[in-house]
């Protein structure tokens, strides 16, 4: 990490909990309920900014959403709560960028997966594909709010319910969706040449 | 004894099944039906194999674990600036 980042994040916490009155418990509840899911956040974040620097700071954000919040939370269900919280903290993020995209959360996200791909990221992935596995050439292949639902549901190991507060859409959306990519993908391995 | 189902009905709920996200009875029949069915068995082969590799998949980045340990320092952080 640089040290132009470290400062930026110093600064981040230094000036966002400066309005934290921490009660008693309250580091204990956050490090129960927000601590032991720092990896699924992680690898959802990821999942969401295809970006790795961008995925750190969308897990800070939430962090710093959750200890605030983590007073009002029931206890009931953290990981879900949490992907709320991380999906708010991502459309916000993006309306700092693109002001404009402010009345359709859905369209936000969409929006969100296909510019976190940029040309860079997609020239990399080009290259990596060269060595890919099929079902990973499969995968690529996917129309961006197909190939996310499959993150989430099969790689990441959400639930139906959790990747439907991620993307902040139905949970008949995310069925219909991976149902469709799935299909997709297994068209994509019958047509794709076996390997001599 | 659960009402029987149906290729179509089975074919309409398989992927929900396989992802364990089944409600009701609906479990039961449709297990029922891949036991006997050839057809349905064999979609349900197909599937269970596309979901394995998928499951096989790098679920993140490289260098996950540099990243995780500045989330866990951050995360403490939080609580010592918030106490501080």
């Amino acid at each position: 990490m640089n040290s132009a980042r470290t400062t930026t994040v110093a600064t981040v916490v230094r000036v966002s909990t400066e309005q934290i009155a921490g009660p008693v418990g309250q580091d204990a509840r956050f490090n129960e309920y927000v601590v032991p899911e720092l990896e699924v956040l992680y690898r959802v974040a990821y999942s969401i900014t295809r970006n790795k620097a961008d995925a750190e700071d969308l897990v800070q954000d939430t962090l710093l959403r959750a200890y605030r919040a983590i007073d009002r939370f029931d206890g009931r269900y953290p990981r879900a709560w949490l992907l709320t919280i991380m999906r708010n903290a991502q459309v916000n993020r993006v309306r700092r960028k693109r002001p404009e995209l402010m009345h359709d959360p859905d369209e936000t996200m969409s929006r969100v997966a296909d510019e976190s791909a940029d040309a860079a990221d997609a020239e990399a992935q080009l290259m990596d594909q060269t060595l890919a596995a099929p079902i990973e050439l499969a995968l690529a292949s996917l129309p961006t709010k197909f190939r996310s639902v499959v993150e989430l549901v099969d790689i990441n190991e959400l639930s139906y319910k959790e990747a439907a507060e991620v993307l902040g859409i139905p949970v008949g959306t995310v069925m219909s969706r991976l149902h469709r990519a799935r299909r997709n993908i297994r068209q994509h391995l019958e047509s794709s040449p076996v390997e001599e | 004894m659960a009402k029987k189902v149906n290729c179509t009905e089975v074919a309409r709920r398989l992927q929900t099944y396989l992802d364990g996200e089944l409600e009701g009875d609906w479990k039961e029949r449709v297990q029922a039906h891949l036991d006997d069915c050839v057809m349905c068995g064999l979609e349900q082969d197909a599937f269970s194999a596309i979901k394995a590799d998928l499951s096989a998949l790098p679920s993140s980045p490289p260098a996950e674990s540099e990243a995780l340990q500045r989330l866990r320092d951050f995360s403490a952080r939080i609580s010592q600036e918030a106490s501080s």
